[in-house]
């Protein structure tokens, strides 16, 4: 048998090892937000206080599961598939030493089995964070390394790839950018995985009994991984959205460097934004502080803004060139809002961007962590940008890997078109309930707020109740849409009908239409004049979107100053 | 039965890069840097915070 195939729809050339891998990646990926999803469930109807449904150890115990799952199993297994896909295949090159890579698949699974059961069995009541002194069976901290050692050797074989792909010269000139941002999420994995390495061997041995760990020195090394690999996210995000633009409206790349620049300044600078975690920690001094997280963290933030830019920037301009250039958002009412794809990746561009970059900014101020930190304002900001923002465009790009990789229809199509909108509404209505319950003085990680039971009486604002329960609300929106989402691909790829090749216009009800009409094979004449309104630049809707953002943003800033001001009397 | 190559490119043509593109082409050069960066200024900077704190013993 050929070791490569030649895609019918895009034909590019895909070594039949990538195919195998990315696909057994993709499945333990829907597996882990499968726990994860259920974990959610059982944690959102026991902080929903009306219903208060598990007991307090079980609440602490599923929140565990729920963070590990989510934030660890999920993404990373399916940042090892966009790895995979970004490098063998789009460099039309192989995967070198397919048997390392299925061996590290094999740790990664096994170190994911080894923690969930720990977790499940009441052994590893820690939190996703297993801040020493709480002490886990050794075999949670075991499974930890196995998992990290097997994606640090998946992520070496994707670097390996690239220096077979430019030795046998598979492609010319630079990497595609798609390409270049996977390389930032993988330089991110290998600082993250050091880090959790660094960490996680002396506290295993210290669970043991072998060595002593200090608290603080945890800290911060375990943040060095702990949000590090939330960063891998981001970047493996930004580039999903470059690859969505391109596949589902031929969006095109304003500026190669200035896109490229910003994914270097994520290289150098995003990892430090890691310092916000300890910001209110005193044994840290100011000047440690203040430098990661303002001098170098907004360089990173800089970078966020450029692609939160270039992004829409690119989807205006390419369907502006295309035609589509009737008044300041002609371009974005006739987009392919039907196409799962598309509306995934726009939901995860805006909900990311004004609410969960916002509201992480904000808190990485030293001065408004204050009142922010621990309190529920930190999960309606992560949910915004992992679960609206990264889970969201893995989502996306789902729906044209089952067709493109697993050469699959997809399933219950019709739930498929609406899935990203159920799913993006119900996450952005939970998050902004966790944000104004945070407000209230709402703690995060906390299983019962009417402190029944306790010495000391403890009031809410009575508006802390509704605002809990549209949270939970808008979280049972999410969870739907994300159960069918699982049920979408699972059904697609096991028992899903095949796509024939050739075939794609006869299946267009069962496909993203991003596959039939190939945007990015018409190539847009780029000399022409996109026709735009108010002279303000060739992409005037992106600009007022832009404007807008910025005026979210500084509004939400300094009313948060202003907040601090009630709590915090100078003078 | 022998392994297939893989497509070819044709060899890029002989205009002069920039240095800018010639280190974002460099993948291992941008790890080092990332690498390093983070190790000086979160974490090495950082543990020497930790370990010159003085002991607060109990009174």
């Amino acid at each position: 048998m050929n070791a490569f195939r030649t895609c019918p729809t895009t034909g590019l050339s895909i070594h039949r090892d990538a195919d195998k891998l990315i696909k057994a990646h993709a499945v333990a990926a829907t597996v882990s937000l499968l726990i994860g999803g259920i974990a959610a469930f059982l944690v959102l109807l026991t902080r929903w206080q009306a219903i208060h449904l598990l007991d307090a150890v079980w609440f602490y115990r599923i929140l565990t599961v729920h963070g590990m799952s989510m934030l660890i199993f999920f993404i990373i297994f399916f940042e090892m598939a966009v790895l995979l896909f970004a490098g063998p295949i789009l460099l039309n090159s192989r995967v070198p030493a397919p048997k390392v890579a299925w061996g590290g698949f094999g740790l990664m699974v096994a170190g994911a089995v080894l923690v969930e059961w720990t977790m499940w069995t009441g052994k590893a009541d820690v939190l996703f964070t297993s801040y020493v002194p709480l002490k886990a069976t050794p075999n949670f901290y075991l499974g930890v390394i196995l998992f990290a050692v097997g994606a640090l050797v998946t992520v070496g074989i994707f670097f390996a790839s690239l220096v077979v792909a430019k030795r046998e010269k598979t492609y010319e000139g630079s990497v595609p950018l798609v390409t270049f941002g996977a390389i930032t999420a993988g330089i991110i994995a290998v600082i993250t995985l050091l880090h959790g390495a660094a960490i996680y061997i002396p506290t295993w041995l210290w669970s043991m009994g072998m060595m002593n760990v200090d608290p603080q020195i945890y800290r911060l090394v375990w943040w060095g991984l702990g949000h590090s690999s939330q960063q891998i996210n981001v970047a493996a995000m930004v580039s999903i959205w470059y690859l969505l633009a391109t596949l589902t409206v031929g969006g095109v790349v304003l500026n190669q460097k200035i896109s490229r620049t910003a994914f270097v300044l994520y290289i150098l600078f995003i990892s430090m934004a890691s310092a916000h975690h300890l910001l209110v920690d005193p044994g840290m001094g100011a000047a440690w502080k203040v430098w990661n997280t303002s001098y170098f963290m907004y360089m990173a933030v800089l970078a966020s803004m450029i692609h939160g830019f270039t992004v829409p920037a690119g989807i205006e301009l390419g369907m502006r060139l295309r035609g589509y250039s009737q008044g300041v958002f002609g371009w974005l009412r006739k987009a392919p809002w039907g196409d799962p794809g598309f509306s995934s990746m726009i939901f995860s561009i805006v909900v990311f961007g004004f609410v969960g970059g916002i509201t992480g900014v904000t808190f990485g101020t030293e001065q408004i962590n204050i009142i922010a930190h621990n309190s529920l304002r930190i999960p309606g900001h992560f949910h915004a940008t992992v679960v609206s923002g990264t889970a969201m465009a893995f989502m996306g790009l789902t729906y044209y890997v089952i067709p493109l990789i697993f050469r699959k229809r997809i399933a219950f199509f019709k739930l498929a078109r609406i899935q990203p909108y159920l799913f993006a509404i119900g996450m952005l209505i939970f998050s902004l309930s966790m944000t104004f319950a945070g407000s209230f003085g709402v703690p995060r990680r906390h299983w019962d707020i009417s402190f029944s039971g306790a010495p000391f009486d403890v009031q809410y604002s009575p508006a802390v109740d509704i605002v809990m329960a549209v949270m939970a609300i808008g979280g049972l929106m999410g969870i739907l849409g994300g159960a069918i989402y699982i049920l979408v691909t699972v059904w697609s790829v096991f028992f899903g009908k095949p796509l024939p090749a050739g075939e794609e216009e006869k299946y267009a009800d069962s496909i993203p239409q991003g596959l039939i009409t190939k945007p990015w094979t018409q190539i847009p004449d780029t000399d022409r004049d996109p026709e735009t309104p108010w002279k303000i630049g060739p992409v005037p809707g992106t600009a007022v979107l832009v404007a807008v953002f910025f005026l979210a943003f500084v509004t939400y800033y300094f009313a948060n100053w202003a907040l601090l001001s009630f709590v915090w009397k100078v003078g | 039965m022998s392994e297939p190559t893989p497509p070819r490119a044709d060899d890029s043509s002989s205009e002069e890069i920039p240095w800018g593109q010639r280190l974002f082409d460099r993948p291992f050069v941008l790890l080092v840097l990332g690498i390093v960066v983070m190790a000086v200024f979160f974490t090495g900077w950082g543990l020497w915070e930790v370990l010159s704190l003085p002991p607060a013993p109990l009174p």
